[in-house]
């Protein structure tokens, strides 16, 4: 062999090895990953306020973001779930939650000091006033109050929303409801205020009085209000719904292909978030561990269940945009009115504590429901996102439901009562209307020789015991991807045998069921590994 | 040598340590890519025209100078011009602008509104206003006139006033107030009329009048806004006295009498909307009511169908019926009928003496405020297109 044959021959293999290196394995040897990893320190963030008007108009008239619809969220693990991180952790199916742990949520003390509030800030420029407080402990605070005549329909439902948002998975602040004596709060040394249209200057005690005259107050003087921490860390800006920060070198899937964000539209319709906007939202620069990065937390539930917070909800809150279609327009608009939308000849359960409802859900269509405005994400979203929402939703249980609307502390016990069953009942109309759509096939095991897995559409209640389910038996080779047929088995009912199988260190299953809704019959996708004798579920494709 | 060459090329190629191998290298080096390239996080350039445009005089309500857009007089057409807007505290604020319309018709006036007392239930609002109206229609006196009579005139009203509103309860308000108004006006026909008409047929036109004019208004108003409204109601009184202050003979009174009424069906899907209006002049002896005073039919806000200031007279009954129907949030339909007459004496009003005129259109409105009305209205002298910035009532 000569030395130029050899150099060929070496140059061959190198190419040939750099090839196998490029080759990306489908299953790494720490998959599936359960926390996204943040690895790059945030040196710097700047603060950026997204314009609200620009937003919406954005969203109403445009579509901004990714134009491809139809793709699978990006931000997945191998078996199809969304790791903790910095916009969500996984709580609910996730971790053991109790009606205890819905009821303190984010909390993590009793609330503000005792002792007086000083007036750091305030909102003068909405219709319901807001105060930023520092307690005597130097924490800072946000105060809301209830509209006049109003009393605990916009704090109590906040409050309710925050937990179960909490319990959902999101990252969110702490919130407890409170009293307030005016005489308790002071005006700090440097506090301003803007009143609407004018130039800043320092508050005065009529500023507050003014601010206070707009909010319901007790017979005894007092407010009730609604008291939500400041989040840890520096504040930089807000959620966005599409794209990544460019100033975050953390954020690598644009928004709208996250699955948490997707999946938001399914919790927002569920308790009625008809305001689940970015600038109900906060991103904060936070350092933990020596590491800086970007969290991005929910907040602002005013406008959720039945409050619309300065009021209560309208009829077309949930049923429509902010601007309706033109098409529907045009529609009504030559109907001289007779083509009337459901929303108006709807009957409402309607209370001075929690505001509005619909007095009966038994038809509701979380399909049709509509946030004010719309996002990308929301666009993007897919029958496999809502179905991972919807099994979320599902391991929340009305217990803990209950536990979430008491924290609320309405004082009306008939309303109360409508209230948790109307949550209630929105979950059920969720359940039934997503966990269906796909093959809800969940959580396969490969224990002592048989397939045990779970349908989660029939345990929640919402669809019939199907027929039967087939498994079909492969080998699977990790490096090419390359699947080849063993057998297939079936039964009625989980466990499945497994076959037997030639020697090999990944398998895949394919899962169906017959006798079922149609989208059962496309097979899930899962995938074992033979790692210290042991089969271990690696990967989960619902819908590719 | 090259041989050697190769091989370590080879082994390095083959090695481990070049690739990612795990899923968070993986995503760290995406991660890493990403931080040699950070960007700066803000609006882009559609965002920073649109906050330009919001916080622009042209849209914002903040203090300082900002462009005017509006009617100088009923009938005088758009009109332009600049204001300038302070605000005061507890609700207080001072409105000054200028503005000329396409016929030529200017404006210049300012409001001082005082910070409200006890939480709302007081307040005092002044003017001052100096208008120059030109070509304001006038086809006779009285319920016969015909629509080829049409003449013109223009108008110079200066008033300075003060009023004081106190509203006891949510719904209830009580208002009175005075003014200085002086009147001068000018016939257009005086001299290229081939017959003009007696200077009593066009009374007051043509005489500088100078009026102390007092009034005071009692109202319940259950409508959730002014600016636009499916429900609730407005029951209004109103009577004005006019004292000439030299005493010359054209002292009158008015009282005018207004019921709107709405009556939202279908959880407000439909509307039906009524409203009707009297006013009645009342004078003295020989005294006069001035034209440009006098109440009339015709025009966007009262007769549809019929041109502006159609029919003028002593006493005026107009009644409105619309059916108005709700394709969106921001659009309302509405078709509608308008019925009005005037007359010198109040017994002269018959039910066969009205003129009526019919239409349909949309407006264009946001929760508390109609920002465009569109109608077209046919009377018995033809289609008149109404163009407006308001409710219609």
């Amino acid at each position: 062999m000569t030395a130029r044959t050899l150099a060929a021959s070496l140059a061959l293999v190198a190419a040939a090895s750099a090839a196998a290196r490029t080759a990306t394995p489908k299953f790494f040897p720490d998959d599936p990953i359960l926390v996204e990893p943040l690895t790059q320190d945030v040196k710097s963030a700047a603060r950026y306020e997204p314009d609200l008007i620009f937003q919406s108009l954005e969203n109403l008239f445009t579509h901004p973001g990714d134009k491809v619809l139809g793709q699978r969220a990006r931000n997945l693990n191998t078996i199809d779930e969304v790791p903790d991180g910095a916009f969500f952790v996984n709580r609910a199916g996730r971790i053991n939650l109790t009606p205890e742990i819905v009821a303190r949520a984010a909390n993590t003390s009793t609330g503000p000091a005792p002792g007086p509030w000083t007036v750091v800030s305030a909102k003068s420029d909405g219709i319901t006033p807001g105060f930023t407080i520092r307690d005597t402990n130097q924490i800072l605070w946000f105060l809301k109050f209830d509209p006049p005549g109003w009393r605990a329909m916009a704090t109590g439902s906040e409050v309710v929303a925050a937990k179960l948002f909490w319990a959902a998975g999101y990252h969110t602040t702490e919130y407890h409801i409170a009293k307030l004596d005016p005489r308790n709060l002071l005006i700090g040394p440097d506090t301003r205020i803007t009143p609407a249209g004018q130039m800043a200057r320092p508050m005065q005690q009529s500023d507050v009085r003014w601010l206070l005259s707009r909010a319901d107050r007790d017979a005894d003087g007092s407010y009730r209000v609604i008291v939500s921490k400041a989040t840890p860390g520096r504040p930089v800006g807000r959620i966005g719904f599409h794209g990544t920060r460019a100033d975050d070198p953390n954020d690598v899937v644009p928004h709208e292909h996250r699955r948490e964000l997707r999946g938001y539209f399914v919790f927002a319709a569920w308790l009625n978030h008809v305001d689940a906007k970015g600038i109900n939202s906060l991103s904060s620069l936070v350092t933990e561990n020596g590491r800086s990065f970007i969290r991005h937390y929910l907040l602002d539930f005013g406008s959720a269940l039945g409050s619309a917070a300065v009021g209560p909800r309208e009829g077309w809150e949930g049923y429509e945009p902010l601007v309706e279609p033109l098409g529907e327009v045009a529609k009504r608009t030559l109907g001289l009115g007779f083509r009337i939308p459901k929303w108006r000849t709807q009957d409402y359960f309607e209370s001075r504590s929690i505001g509005r409802l619909p007095l009966d859900h038994g038809d509701w269509d979380p399909q049709t429901w509509w946030p004010h405005i719309t996002n990308a994400a929301f666009r993007q979203m897919r029958p496999d996102d809502t179905f991972w929402a919807a099994r979320k939703l599902a391991a929340i249980t009305p217990a803990m439901i209950a536990a979430a609307v008491a924290e609320g502390q309405f004082g009306d016990a008939k309303s109360e009562q409508y209230l948790a069953q109307a949550i209630n009942d929105r979950r059920q109309r969720i359940l039934l209307t997503f966990l269906p759509k796909v093959n809800p096939i969940v959580d396969p095991e490969m224990v002592n020789g048989r397939l045990t897995f779970r349908n989660i559409a029939v345990e929640s209640g919402v669809s019939k015991v199907p027929e039967g389910y087939r498994a079909t038996w492969f080998t699977y080779d990790n490096a090419t991807g390359q699947a080849t047929l063993v057998d297939s088995t079936g039964g009625t009912e989980s466990p499945l045998a497994v076959p037997p199988m030639p020697k090999a260190e990944f398998i895949k299953v394919e899962l169906s069921a017959t006798g079922a809704p149609e989208a059962w019959a496309r097979p899930v996708a899962v995938f074992f590994r033979l790692s210290n004798g042991t089969w271990k579920l690696v990967g989960l494709e619902r819908l590719p | 040598m090259l041989t050697r060459r190769l091989l370590v090329l080879c082994l390095l190629a083959a090695s481990p340590l070049a690739a990612q191998t795990t899923r968070v290298e993986t995503i760290a080096e995406e991660q890493a890519q990403k931080a040699k390239a950070l960007g700066v996080e803000g609006p882009g350039k559609a965002e920073r025209v649109v906050m330009r445009l919001i916080s622009s005089p042209l849209l914002a309500a903040r203090i300082g100078p900002y462009p005017w857009f509006g009617s100088v007089y009923p009938g005088s057409g758009f009109a332009a011009g600049v204001g300038y807007l302070n605000k005061l505290p507890w609700g207080g604020s001072f409105n000054a602008a200028t503005g000329i319309s396409f016929n030529y018709s200017k404006v210049i006036e300012a409001q001082l509104e005082l910070p409200e007392l006890a939480r709302g239930k007081f307040k005092i609002n002044t003017m001052v206003q100096h208008l120059d109206v030109k070509d304001v229609s006038f086809y006779g006196i009285g319920p016969d006139s015909a629509p080829q009579q049409r003449r013109g005139y223009d108008y110079q009203p200066d008033e300075m006033g003060v009023d004081a509103v106190f509203r006891p309860g949510r719904w209830f308000s009580m208002s009175v107030g005075t003014s200085r108004l002086g009147l001068t006006s000018q016939r257009h026909d005086v001299d290229d009329d081939p017959q003009p008409r007696p200077r009593e047929l066009a009374p007051g036109i043509g005489r500088n009048l100078t009026y102390n004019v007092t009034r005071a208004t009692a109202a319940i108003d259950w409508r959730p806004a002014q600016g636009y409204n499916t429900r609730g109601g407005l029951y209004r009184a109103t009577w004005q006295r006019h004292n000439e202050a030299n005493d010359k003979p054209w002292d009158f009174r008015t009282s005018e009498y207004e019921v709107i009424q709405l009556l939202p069906l279908v959880h407000e899907q439909f509307v039906l909307a009524f409203r009707s209006l009297v006013t009645l002049s009342h004078t003295n002896g020989g005294d006069q009511v001035p034209l440009v005073l006098a109440p009339f039919v015709g025009g966007g806000s009262s007769l549809r169908g019929f041109r502006n200031r159609r029919f003028t007279d002593r006493n005026r009954v107009l009644v409105n019926g619309e059916y108005r129907w709700r394709p969106s949030r921001y659009l309302d339909m509405a078709v509608f009928l308008d019925a009005g007459q005037v007359a010198e004496h109040q017994k002269q009003f018959r039910f066969s003496s009205f003129e009526t005129a019919w239409g349909a259109g949309f407006r264009l409105h946001g929760p508390t405020f109609t920002a465009l009305r569109v109608e077209a209205a046919k009377g018995r002298e033809g289609w008149v297109v109404v163009f407006g910035g308001g409710q219609t009532f």
